[in-house]
């Protein structure tokens, strides 16, 4: 018998680092809080390197915002995509997700505009059809 | 928490604020990319240092100096680069 694969994900190697110092119990959680942190800085520096120079009120707004919204989305979103796409696991898009969520930043307007603009072309009726 | 560690994490908050602020001033389309990619080791080093716990955030403020200063290396190759040399009387 073969002994199974080791997951080496970047969440587990957190947990694992994790479960050294803080327990079992509470690793998991701190270990996806901790990796969506880490991306989410990440992130918000290649955000803040693709806007044109800003005041420094306005980084600081948007490393607020983006924080508060990388917490709140990540973990739902990774579940979404993974209930909706069973080949992605939702521990894997942690990462991913909240690296993207701050650096596409404030391009999500464009991006939002892109997606009602392909909706709109696809859901008109097409010459001849009624 | 302790003082200590309420120090350091007003000075890892402050460390990482001050690239942010760096890395604001950068231009994509004039600003080499190994400077951000320097002042982004640096600040993913501080941020681990910030959610990690407390062996593995030195040994990641560690790698995050040793990374800024091996992706700089190139520029202090062949004696201190332009902009360090003090000013001389006329």
């Amino acid at each position: 018998m073969t002994p199974p694969e080791p997951d080496l994900s970047p969440l587990s190697v957190v947990v694992a680092l994790l479960t050294l110092f803080v327990g079992p119990q509470l690793a998991p959680a701190l270990g996806a809080y901790s990796l969506i942190l880490i991306a989410w800085f990440g992130g918000v520096l290649i955000g803040v390197w693709r806007l044109p120079p800003a005041p420094r009120g306005m980084v600081a707004v948007f490393t607020v915002v983006t924080l508060i919204v990388t917490l709140g989305v990540t973990v739902p979103a990774a579940d979404v995509l993974a209930r909706h796409m069973p080949v992605l696991e939702a521990k894997g898009l942690l990462f991913p997700i909240a690296v993207l969520i701050p650096a596409v930043g404030h391009s999500w307007l464009d991006v939002a505009a892109w997606v009602w603009s392909l909706r709109r072309r696809f859901s008109a009726p097409k010459e001849g059809e009624q | 928490m302790s003082t200590a560690a309420a120090i350091a994490l007003g000075l890892l908050v402050a460390g990482m604020w001050a690239i942010l602020c760096r890395v604001n001033q950068m231009q994509r389309s004039v600003t080499r990319g190994i400077v951000f990619w320097q002042h982004a080791a640096l600040g993913l080093g501080l941020i681990c240092g910030l959610v990690l716990p407390a062996e593995w955030a030195r040994v990641a403020l560690a790698a995050g100096v040793l990374l800024f200063l091996l992706s700089s290396s190139a520029r202090w190759k062949d004696g201190a680069p332009a902009g360090t040399e003090k000013e001389r009387a006329q």
